[in-house]
Parts: structure tokens; C-alpha cells; sequence
């Protein structure tokens, strides 16, 4: 294993199973594989001990050469009108490959968060917003105001790290940091006090009322913080509860609101979040306060940051017309495989094995982890390493702004999914005669 | 064996050539000396009466790292007017205030442009920047790590700590980040406004660490000086963007106390309030004190008429300036105890009095400043204008009947208080060299850049004499990129991955002992994983020598 720690042991590993990527856990190779010992959390011991059934590549199911699978693969996206690249759980190295190809062909490019993501992607390109990153939370934040669920299963270590950790730089009582949660689910709630508990911190407080009821209980809050009166049953919030909170906010001297992307889920997502956006502001006016908006699994801040910086756009961007095209509708997988308007499907997940998550019947060539289980079997099935375990590689954190090295942490034949993209690359070249030089 | 280009006029200060007939010799992407006689060449290019400078170097251009992937973000119809279909040889793309990565590469060669650095790198995200810029074809890159804000340094400071300290911190930063040279932005204010300070002057105690930006600046310049890095400290000043900001500038320029520093963007720093509507040119005043005072460099960081969007560290003065967002819609970032970031959309009109003003008082900049060595050509990309409008610009400079022609056409009380109209001077080719070539390749240390003597890399940039500059420097003939032809009539001809220039300062790795428990306390990232690894800079990084340390 790699450098820190006994020789099976590597320490400050970095941890790519969700978007607070931490990077300080120990893990030990054992005789059955990969384990967490020290500093982990139900994704990440799950992550790095899921050990990777031996696997091979199958053309059509059957077994096949690695060599035949990129041939087959290269042969259905030569001949695709519109291929789709989807998923795209995958590292920096993964994702670059994979924009390379789309463009060369094409093609679409569309990440499996992208539904949650998008909520905040439009709210960037209609209103912008204010936020802050993971340290700067963990030492300023005086009052964390969590709206919606999600934060407990998504981001199991996110109040150790980023709410009650055991010193900041600028002093203070961690103990006295107040977290309000806004229709979280019971396990959020649950999660949060067990959090303050252990840090001998101050309860956290529930303002319960269902997801449904969130974008009237944001609005009703609004308009609290501006002065305004609310009828009493607003958003099934008491309105004591809008009051208090208004309250804590306008005193907080840096306050954090927090979100997870699909904690918002429902037609009116992106109507609260624009609210949520407009509260900091507002607030901002007099002291200070950030948004956190926190997601990121499978990579999926880093396909996007990658895919804006080489086209301009973020995801869900076509090549089609030789250029990038982006259009959060238009270019949404699941549309375009189950209408068939994509005809040839690269499927890419590097860090889970589940399953192929579209209908249609377009031909599919997978790149996943070993042992992934198909309820249809693909055409190309390439078993691909996971970043962090099986190679090096780099990942973006939820912030969007931190970006850490994974480790390659036990050997692997398979190959990563920039490999694996590479021979496809080069195997249509061959195929096709037309050489991809375009840099 | 070696390519000959024969008989162009060369532009090359780094050898006195101020338009001499000489020809050239490049044989492994060097220039090398002419070989003896009876030598096979490989191959000749006439290159008769043609203009022939090395590549341009742009020293201040934001180019790489988190905040322009947000400003692409915030504005997708940028991209959607501006679209680059792929060829057999570019990847496709577009944008015009912010293109696309490989666009920026291909549309500096496409000017004749072989390198451009990225000034504000936040050290959090430095790994991002160098992954923007890898993606960033044909020319050399480089950049600033972001200083002076950041947690671990204010609290050195404001624990007395020693300069020694401070001078290992520095060079630690410049090694784990890959970078260049160290900037500040608006000393102390990024942090202040974490705690909601909305203004922090030159000699005023900043919260917490009750620190003025003036003792933050000068342990900066020091430690720079006594590591022998070449480039001098890179400051954004104070107050960016305040009408009566030229007062403290001016005092910057008195705090530096002898040190080198270079202010960046100084168009944005040099207002004064005279006058009716309390906003001035300062630019005069900025010149006198830049003549009088040879430690002082600056770039311009010019405003054009139109549509930008504008990207900087300084949240203090972004948040302030949100209310001239346009498009209505605006990012503001506090970062990782180190930074932050805001991004505003501007669009520079000229019918409206500030932004008249604020072209005029750039161009008295460059025209009032003597001295060509020490001022720079920028319009600080994208925040005074893209890139791109450098051929304009350098037009402006060139031809007083162009500029007078413009000047004529603004807001007309901003033409009126502007003293442009009676300024005659006109940039010469050798200075238009000077200021785009060799003078940054200078100041930032690049001995084999920016000059075409033997022993320099290839890159060169050849260009048809024509009385219209803006048409001259928009499409050069033929630019080579370590001697590989790139482009040929202003059109890509090639590609290729520039290098990465960096410095790496000796200091006493103790450092990382107290700074590997900082991360640990009060991060949340590891020092081994902060650090970026050579491996994932990839072949390009290029280590610069530092001078013989003048502080050990």
C-alpha cells in the first residue's frame, strides 16, 4: 500500500463515495480486502469494502478478450447517429476521455445526479448565489440552518466535520452553535443531535412540517425576515417556529444555510432554493451568511466543472451539431434513451455497481465496476477500476472548489475508464481510418 | 537540422533589434546560432519585410481555476452566441468574455500569443487551475498563489511571528501549488469581509486579527526578495473600484519602502473625485509616481466598450459592485479559510460617464508611463475586457488618430475631464514588443522566453507590416510554438501542450510540521493532499531558477 502507515496500512486516504470527499481515513488491506480503520462512515466502509467479484468483459454475455469488447464497442459507436454517454461516474482522467469521444462523435454527455444537480445549475444561471466551502463552514459557521433531507445517508460525516469539530481558528463556543432543521427527515434530525450530543453542543431544533410544505414555509420565512406578517397556518410551520428562526438568522454573525441537491426534490425545488438564495442575500445586506449546497456523488461536481471548463456549458450538452449545444430537456439521459433518440448508450460507473438505471433498447456498452448486475445485459460489458482503490486519480468535492488526489490503494486488472475510453478511441480509428488529433 | 527564416525585421528587445534585417535559425524548438556555411537547411521561410517579434506573453489573465468555470456557469448564453464547431485539428467549444479552454488556447496563438498567466490561483483550488490550464492548448502557462488573506498567514503575523517564518510559508506555497509568483488581493479585505467588513483601508486594523493591510503586504514583498524569486510581489490593491481610490494607491507605492512590487489592473486603483460627479482620473498622478519610483511595475487592465463579466478574489469589492451586475445575476464565494471569489457580469458602455472615464484614465496610463519596461499590457482578461481586444488596443496605443477618433465618440464629460485628447504619443513597434514580450518574460523570470536571441525557445509570431495595427496584430502570418508552426495566416495549423512555469525557492521544511498541523486542527484537507504531486502537473512543468537568496 502506499506511503503513511504500516505496509498495509495507508492513512490520509481520500474517499470518493460522496461529495465531502474526506480525506482522512486510515484503511488496511486485509486478506478479504479493502477495510476502513479509522475515520469512516456506512458509505465509505461499504465503498472500499465491497470487494470487486473477479470479472470479465462479455460481448453480447458471452465471455470475451478485453481486445473484442473495445472492437465491438468501437464498431456500434462508428455506427451511431447519436451516441450517449451517460452516467459518467468517473474521475478527471474518465471524464476528459469521455468529452474527447463525444466530441469526436457527436455525442451526448449527461451525469446520473444531473436531476438533483440541475436544481442548483439553474438556479446559478438565473440568480447566482452566495456560498462557502467545507472549512470555511467548519470554522465560522455560528448558526446552520438545514432545509430539507438528505444530509444524514448522503453526507454521513458532514456535522463531525463541518458543524462541531473540536477547535476553530477564531475560537469561540463550539458547543454553543445552533443547527435548525427545516422538514428534514427523522434520520437527519436523528443524526444531527446524536452529533451535538457526542460534541456536548446545544440541541438542534426541528421546525417539522413535510417536503411538500417546504416552498411555503421558505416563503412564509422570507417574508418574516422582511417584515411582513404571515397567516397563521403558513407551510404547516408554527409561526412562533418562522419567528424564532427569522430571529436566530438576523443575529447569527456568520450563518450557514445547507441543502442537499435532492433533498429538494418536487416540482417546487427550484422555486425554494431560488427563495433559499434570495434569504441570504437579503440577510447579507446587514451580516453575513452562506449558502452549502452539498452533492457531488459519483464524481458528478467534477463531470460537471470539467465539462464547463471544455465547453462552456455543463452537463447534459450535445456535439451533435459539431458544436456543444445545452439544454437541460433536450439532453437528459433518461429521455434520450428511453425515446431512442440516442442510438448507441455508453453506460460509465466507476464507483457503484448498480444497475443500468434506463428503459429503451438501444445497444449499451458498459463500463462499470466488476460485478455490476444488469436486468438487461449490455452488448459490451468492460469491467473498469474505481478511482481511489484500483487507481490514482483526482475527484471535486461538494464545494466545488476542492479537488483531491485518489490513491491507488490495491492491484487491479482492470483498466480505469479513461483506458478504457482511450482503446475505444483508438480502436475506431482503426476501424474507421480517421485519426482523433484534435487538442 | 535546422529551419531558416530569412530576412524579417526583427523586433526583439532582448537584443537591442529595433527592426534590424536578420535571419533566423530554429532547430529542436530552440533558436540556435546560424550554422557555418554549407550547412543543409531544412526548410526556408521568406519571411522579406515581415515583422517578426517573439510570442506574446501575457503576464496577468484569468484564464484558469474556479472563478471563470463560474462565470461560465453563470452565463451560458455567452457560449450560446459564441460557438466554435470542432475541426479535424480543435476541439469544438466557444464563449466570447470566458471561452472555452481549448478556444482560449487557439485564440491567443491566433494573435500571436505564446503564453498567458492565470494571477489568481486560491490555494484550495489550485489543483483545478492547473487542470483548467492543462486543458488549455499551444501556449505556456503559468500563475499567482493567492496570498494575504489566508488564515494560516494573517494569524503568523498577527502572532508576531518572524519574517524567517513567513518566508518558508511562502516558498512552501509556491512548491505544493505549482505556482509562479505570490499575489495579494485587497490585503486583509477578503477576510475581513468573512466577518462583515465592508471596507478596510491601507492603515486600518482588520477584525479579528486587528492586522492592516499594509503589515500584511510587506512581510509578503520581503519574503518574495529574500527567497530571490524573480517576480516581485503581485498586488491588487485596496479599495478596488472607489472613486478616490488613487490616494491609496499611492500610499501602496510609498509602503513598499523600497521592495519591488507590481500593481496589477491599475486602471481600477487610479480614481480620483474631482469634479461634479465625484469620479476623476488619477491616472497622472499614478504616472508620476510609477516614473519616480523604478521598484514599480504595473499592467494597465484596460476597459473595453461591451459586454464582459467580471471575476475576482476581492469579495469585499464584488459584493459592493453587484448592484452593477448585468445581466442582473451574480456569484459571491467565501473559500476554505484561505480566499473567496465573486463574479459580477458587466457590460462597459460608452455613453455612460464612469465607464468613458474609466477607458480614458487606462489608456493616460499607458501613454504617461515612460517607462515601457514597467508597464504592461492587459485589460486584466476578462474583467476590463477579453483577450481578445488586445489587436484593438494595441491600435489605440499605436495610432493617435484612432484614438482620437474613439476618444470623440464617448460619454462627452468624461472626454472633456480626460486629458487623452492632448496626450501625442504614439507606441512603437519596439515598444509594443517590449511591453508584450520581453518586459513580462522579465519580470516574471523567463530567460528563455520573450526574446529572440540563441539559446531562446522558439515561439515567434510574424506578422505584414499594415498601417491598421488592429488588423496587424489580430492575424499574424506565421506563430511558432517551440518551433513547431501553429498557426499560418491567423489560422490554426497545429496543436500542441505548452509548458507550465514555476518557481521553487529553497526554505526550511520544518514548516510543514507546524503547517501539517494547521490543516489537521483546522482544514479539511490533509498537507499530502493538498499538496499537488509534479505527476499531476505532467511533462510540462518547467522549474525556474530563483536569484541567489538575498536573505540567508
Amino acid at each position: 500500500m502506499s506511503a503513511g502507515g504500516t505496509s498495509d496500512q495507508a492513512t490520509d486516504v481520500a474517499c470518493p463515495f460522496c461529495g465531502l470527499i474526506c480525506d482522512d481515513l486510515v484503511v488496511e488491506a486485509k486478506p478479504a480486502g479493502l477495510e476502513v480503520a479509522a475515520n469512516g462512515c456506512p458509505r465509505s466502509s461499504a465503498g472500499f469494502g465491497r470487494t470487486p467479484e473477479p470479472d470479465e468483459p462479455r460481448v453480447g454475455g458471452k465471455p470475451a478478450s478485453r481486445q473484442q469488447a473495445v472492437a465491438r464497442a468501437a464498431e456500434i459507436l462508428a455506427d451511431a447517429r447519436l451516441p450517449l454517454f451517460a452516467g459518467l461516474g468517473a474521475d478527471v482522467a474518465g471524464i476528459r476521455a469521455i468529452l474527447a469521444l463525444a466530441d469526436r462523435l457527436g455525442g451526448v454527455v449527461d451525469h446520473i445526479g444531473s436531476a438533483a444537480l440541475f436544481r442548483n445549475l439553474r438556479t446559478v444561471q438565473e440568480d447566482g448565489w452566495m456560498t462557502a466551502t467545507l472549512s470555511e463552514v467548519r470554522n465560522r459557521v455560528d448558526l446552520l440552518v438545514v432545509f430539507g433531507s438528505g444530509i444524514a445517508s448522503g453526507f454521513p460525516r458532514f456535522f463531525e466535520r463541518c458543524v462541531w469539530p473540536s477547535e476553530t481558528l477564531f475560537g469561540g463556543d463550539i458547543r454553543q452553535r445552533q443547527v435548525v432543521l427545516v422538514a428534514a427527515g427523522a434520520n437527519d434530525v436523528a443524526a444531527a443531535k446524536d452529533a451535538a450530543r457526542a460534541a456536548g453542543a446545544i440541541e438542534p431544533i426541528a421546525i417539522d412540517s413535510g417536503a411538500d410544505d417546504l416552498p411555503a414555509v421558505v416563503a412564509a420565512l422570507r417574508a418574516v425576515l422582511n417584515g411582513r406578517t404571515i397567516p397563521a397556518d403558513a407551510g404547516a410551520a408554527e409561526p412562533g417556529a418562522l419567528h424564532g428562526l427569522a430571529e436566530r438568522m438576523r443575529r447569527a454573525e456568520y450563518g450557514v444555510a445547507a441543502w442537499t441537491a435532492g433533498g429538494l426534490d418536487g416540482a417546487a425545488g427550484e422555486l425554494t432554493l431560488g427563495v433559499i438564495v434570495d434569504i441570504i442575500r437579503d440577510l447579507n445586506r446587514h451580516t453575513r451568511f452562506s449558502g452549502l449546497p452539498l452533492s457531488g456523488t459519483d464524481n458528478g461536481v467534477g463531470a460537471n466543472q470539467v465539462c464547463t471548463w471544455q465547453t462552456g456549458f455543463p452537463v447534459r450538452t450535445s456535439f451533435a451539431a459539431g458544436y456543444p449545444e445545452h439544454e437541460a430537456w433536450c439532453f437528459d439521459a433518461a429521455r434520450l434513451a428511453e425515446s431512442g433518440e440516442a442510438d448507441a448508450i455508453v453506460w460509465v460507473s466507476a464507483f457503484r455497481d448498480d444497475d443500468y438505471p434506463y428503459l429503451g433498447t438501444a445497444p449499451l456498452i458498459s463500463l462499470s465496476m466488476p460485478g455490476s448486475r444488469f436486468a438487461r445485459d449490455p452488448d459490451v460489458f468492460i469491467p473498469v477500476g474505481t478511482p481511489g482503490l484500483d487507481h490514482a486519480g483526482q475527484v471535486f468535492r461538494t464545494d466545488g472548489v476542492v479537488a483531491l488526489p485518489l490513491r491507488s490503494l490495491r492491484k487491479s486488472a482492470h483498466p480505469s475508464v479513461a483506458e478504457a475510453i482511450a482503446d475505444i478511441d483508438v480502436a475506431i480509428a482503426t476501424q474507421t481510418g480517421y485519426e482523433n488529433r484534435a487538442g | 537540422m535546422p529551419v531558416k527564416l530569412s530576412g524579417g525585421r526583427i523586433f526583439d528587445p532582448g537584443q537591442n533589434l529595433d527592426g534590424a534585417v536578420r535571419d533566423l535559425f530554429i532547430e529542436d524548438g530552440r533558436i540556435v546560432a546560424p550554422p557555418p556555411p554549407g550547412t543543409r537547411i531544412d526548410e526556408t521561410i521568406d519571411l522579406s519585410g515581415k515583422i517578426v517579434m517573439a510570442g506574446g506573453i501575457d503576464m496577468h489573465s484569468h484564464i484558469g481555476g474556479g472563478k471563470v468555470n463560474i462565470a461560465r456557469t453563470l452565463l451560458p448564453e455567452d457560449h450560446r452566441a459564441h460557438v466554435e464547431p470542432r475541426t479535424a485539428l480543435r476541439r469544438s467549444g466557444g464563449g466570447h468574455c470566458t471561452p472555452s479552454t481549448f478556444v482560449t488556447g487557439y485564440r491567443y496563438a491566433e494573435m500571436g500569443y505564446t503564453a498567458a498567466f492565470e494571477p489568481a490561483i486560491v490555494p484550495a483550488n489550485a489543483r483545478q487551475a492547473h487542470m483548467e490550464m492543462a486543458d488549455v492548448p499551444i501556449i505556456d502557462k503559468g500563475g499567482y498563489v493567492m496570498l494575504g488573506n489566508d488564515d494560516f498567514l494573517l494569524r503568523l503575523l498577527a502572532g508576531g511571528g518572524e519574517q524567517a517564518a513567513v518566508n518558508d510559508y511562502v516558498a512552501w506555497m509556491l512548491l505544493a501549488t505549482h505556482a509562479l509568483g505570490i499575489k495579494v488581493v485587497n490585503a486583509g479585505g477578503i477576510s475581513a469581509f468573512k466577518f462583515n467588513g465592508r471596507r478596510l483601508d491601507l492603515d486600518a486594523e482588520g477584525p479579528h486579527y486587528g492586522l492592516t493591510p499594509r503589515r500584511i503586504l510587506l512581510p509578503l514583498a520581503r519574503a518574495l526578495h529574500d527567497l530571490g524569486v524573480p517576480h516581485p510581489l503581485h498586488v491588487h490593491g485596496s479599495n478596488l473600484g472607489v472613486p478616490g481610490n488613487v490616494e491609496t494607491t499611492l500610499a501602496t507605492i510609498a509602503a513598499s519602502e523600497g521592495l519591488p512590487m507590481h500593481l496589477t489592473h491599475i486602471q481600477f486603483h487610479s480614481y480620483g473625485t474631482e469634479g461634479d460627479r465625484r469620479f476623476s482620473s488619477g491616472a497622472a498622478r499614478i504616472a508620476e509616481a510609477v516614473n519616480g519610483n523604478p521598484h514599480i511595475s504595473v499592467d494597465v487592465g484596460q476597459i473595453m466598450f461591451g459586454q464582459t463579466v467580471t471575476a475576482s478574489g476581492d469579495t469585499m469589492s464584488q459584493y459592493r459592485n453587484r448592484r452593477h451586475a448585468s445581466p442582473d445575476k451574480w456569484v459571491s464565494m467565501d473559500i476554505e479559510c484561505d480566499a473567496g471569489c465573486g463574479v459580477v457580469p458587466f457590460r462597459y458602455r460608452d455613453r455612460n460617464f464612469v465607464n468613458a472615464l474609466q477607458w480614458a484614465i487606462g489608456l493616460e496610463t499607458f501613454l504617461l508611463i515612460e517607462d515601457p519596461w514597467r508597464v504592461f499590457l492587459t485589460t486584466d482578461h476578462p474583467n476590463g475586457a477579453p483577450f481578445t481586444s488586445y489587436p484593438h488596443l494595441i491600435r489605440l496605443l499605436m495610432d493617435r488618430q484612432f484614438r482620437n477618433d474613439r476618444l470623440a465618440r464617448i460619454n462627452r464629460h468624461a472626454a472633456r475631464q480626460s486629458i487623452l485628447g492632448s496626450i501625442d504619443r504614439e507606441y512603437s513597434l519596439y515598444e509594443i514588443a517590449i511591453m508584450t514580450r520581453t518586459g513580462p518574460a522579465r519580470i516574471l523570470g523567463l530567460a528563455d522566453r520573450g526574446h529572440l536571441g540563441v539559446g531562446a525557445a522558439a515561439d515567434i509570431a510574424v506578422y505584414r507590416e499594415q498601417d491598421d495595427k488592429e488588423a496587424m496584430f489580430a492575424r499574424p502570418e506565421y506563430v511558432f510554438k517551440d518551433g513547431r508552426l501553429v498557426v499560418r495566416d491567423g489560422v490554426i495549423v497545429a496543436t500542441c501542450d505548452g509548458a507550465t512555469h514555476t518557481v521553487r525557492p529553497e526554505f526550511d521544511r520544518r514548516i510543514e510540521r507546524t503547517l501539517g498541523d494547521h490543516f489537521e486542527r483546522f482544514g479539511t484537507v490533509r498537507i499530502g493532499n493538498f499538496r499537488i504531486s509534479d505527476e499531476e502537473i505532467g511533462p510540462g512543468l518547467t522549474v525556474h531558477p530563483c536569484r541567489e537568496a538575498a536573505g540567508r
